[in-house]
């Protein structure tokens, strides 16, 4: 029998050796390359792969039962360049949402018919919102199309013009018939008046012609409209991409790859190192698309010459009170989960001057910042956080959010490694069949 | 397929043949790679009670993990701190929850969400809880029973997925 002892004393060395070969190897092999995930801890690495793009399904809206309806997003796109729904015939959803600016429109606050009061939000992966606007008055995202249309700084359009502009044509109808069914005989100005809409001002054209209307066939209007959101919103969903080179980065640190690891440079590396690390950023922008989809005052004083705007306290007023919300009747999912969330709501006065934390993705193509603009670059935006409590002094909206403390003063070097790798954070182009104007609906 | 999915999976091979190489008496934890969804855990609070034994309250229904920005439901059941036997069937809970962020008093911010509760014959449940952000909650709920008012705290790990 051998003694097992000097049988397994054997085993060891053996795999000494090994070890030390195999070890020689390695080292050789790391010599070769340098490998990135020496510069981060483990929780910085195990933030950068939280921040990796998630799951390729756009998460589902049950509230849009067209929501990924191939023939619906075809419509939605025609719809979506189509001037036709604004008042004066030359505003579209792209006017605000141009591919080339990350689908915002490079102003500081939208103009249309009229100069509105906040920054235009990307569309790019906006279809894993959790709410949409600014301050969240919309819970989906054919919702919130609807209310651009009806904005009068906006498209100053109405619910009526909308129902007659594809009635009248023909392609159009068609298109519309062969997913929703047959439109109501809406050539009867009687019952359908050319224009018409709920919110106008009592007293407008508009308002006393929807009065008017019977119930029935307003709720045939509503359906209507609600119907062209939710095509728009099957294109919009249509708009995700998390193909940046912090991604590919990203990928390769976990991957390993030696070659990847180059893709971003040294200060962007250390402006990921403080993101995700000493910086506390990722507190509110965590997740693929950097943020947490809530609502945050981060203490702004306010401009001289400016409305004070409540954010997310009005928002959650008029989203509670918006026909087109999850729980209403042109919900396709009444009684969900997207519905349930309503009955959480916070109180709005909790919530005075919080404003949704924007994404990160594509934030370089999407200047100006903040809900109301106020910061031209990137530089500007990181350095208010960095400058904390000061940034804040003078008169204010709500409270500020304790949260803001932990954002350490950063240096200027730091400064400009944290915008270095928030311009990695740009993805390729979409294709170009995604961005342009279909020739039919 | 596109040349990064060629250098990755190069550069799979490479990880493999170093990270193969290390022995663990010398890889740092951090070489390891964990790369997990997960942040660290504690285990959470499940009990407490209010000031002076007045009450003592106990969490009997808490997800695990937690989900991460998904609404849950806490179940909680109150009882007499002097008799811990004994259950209160009149006790009402009120709930804040919030995240202090090394703060000693008070709270940086709060949950983005008021949850529903239902404290009907003792069996109280609080349905909409909501943490957007990891890290430590803590929840201060609130008991009111027979004209007498405590409040109690627990700690909560935010999040699995």
């Amino acid at each position: 029998m051998r003694d097992s002892s000097s049988a397994a004393g054997g085993a060891v060395m053996r795999l000494a050796k090994l070890a030390a070969l195999m070890l020689a190897g390695g080292m050789l092999v790391g010599s070769a390359q340098a490998d990135d995930r020496n510069l981060y801890t483990t929780e910085e690495l195990s933030a950068i792969a939280r921040h990796l793009a998630p799951a390729a399904v756009v998460p589902g809206d049950a509230t849009n039962k067209f929501a990924d309806d191939r023939r619906a997003a075809a419509l939605g796109q025609f719809l979506f360049f189509d001037t036709r729904f604004s008042a004066n015939g030359k505003f579209s959803c792209h006017s605000c949402h141009q591919p080339a600016h990350g689908f915002t429109d490079a102003r500081a606050v939208a103009k249309a018919l009229a100069v509105g009061t906040r920054n235009t939000p990307t569309l790019l992966n906006a279809a894993y919102n959790h709410w949409f606007f600014w301050d969240g008055r919309a819970d989906s995202m054919w919702a919130q199309v609807l209310q651009v249309i009806e904005n009068p700084r906006e498209f100053g359009g109405d619910r009526l013009a909308v129902a007659h502009t594809i009635y009248d044509d023909d392609a159009l109808r068609r298109a519309y018939e062969r997913l929703f069914g047959k439109l109501p005989d809406l050539s009867d100005s009687q019952r359908f008046p050319a224009h018409a809409r709920p919110d106008a001002p009592t007293q407008s054209a508009t308002a006393r012609e929807w009065s008017a209307m019977s119930a029935a066939d307003r709720d045939a209007c509503n359906r209507i409209f609600s119907n062209v959101g939710k095509a728009i919103a099957a294109y919009e969903r249509h708009l995700v991409n998390y193909d940046s080179p912090f991604d590919r980065y990203a990928r390769a640190l976990r991957s390993g790859d030696g070659p990847g690891q180059s893709l971003l440079s040294p200060a962007a590396k250390r402006g990921l190192k403080l993101f995700v690390g000493r910086g506390q950023c990722e507190l509110c922008h965590s997740g693929p698309n950097f943020t947490d989809g809530q609502f945050h005052n981060v203490g702004l004083p306010v401009r001289a010459g400016t409305v004070l705007d409540t954010g997310r306290e009005q928002g959650i007023r008029e989203l509670k009170a918006n026909p087109f919300n999850a729980a209403g009747r042109y919900s396709d999912q009444q009684h969900g989960p997207n519905a349930k969330r309503l009955e959480f709501l916070p109180a709005p006065d909790a919530m005075r001057g919080a404003f949704k934390t924007p994404t990160l993705r594509n934030v370089a193509r999407t200047a100006p910042y903040l809900h109301d603009g106020r910061f031209a670059t990137l530089r500007q935006v990181v350095q208010f956080y960095a400058d904390g409590k000061a940034a804040s002094r003078g008169k204010r909206v709500g409270e500020r959010e304790g949260t803001l403390n932990l954002v350490p003063h950063f240096t200027p070097a730091e400064v400009m490694d944290l915008v270095a790798f928030l311009k990695t954070l740009d993805s390729t182009a979409l294709p170009p069949a995604l961005t342009r104007p279909p020739a039919q609906p | 397929m596109t040349p990064t999915n060629l250098s990755g999976l190069a550069g799979a091979a490479l990880a493999a043949a170093f990270s193969f190489s290390i022995s663990p008496a010398i890889a740092t934890d951090h070489m390891s790679m964990p790369m997990s969804d997960k942040p660290a855990h504690f285990k959470p609070t499940l009990s407490a009670y209010t000031a002076n034994h007045q009450f003592l309250v106990k969490i009997t229904g808490l997800p695990d993990p937690i989900p991460y920005q998904k609404y849950f439901t806490l179940r909680f059941a109150v009882y007499d701190g002097h008799h811990p036997d004994k259950q209160l069937s009149d006790a009402h809970l009120t709930l804040f929850a919030g995240m202090r962020h090394g703060m000693k008093k008070g709270f940086a911010h709060g949950m983005q969400s008021s949850p529903k509760i239902d404290d009907k014959a003792g069996a109280i449940s609080a349905d909409g809880m909501y943490f957007h952000m990891m890290g430590k909650w803590t929840l201060k709920a609130t008991v009111k029973e027979g004209g007498k008012q405590g409040v109690a705290y627990f700690d909560l790990p935010c999040c699995g997925k």
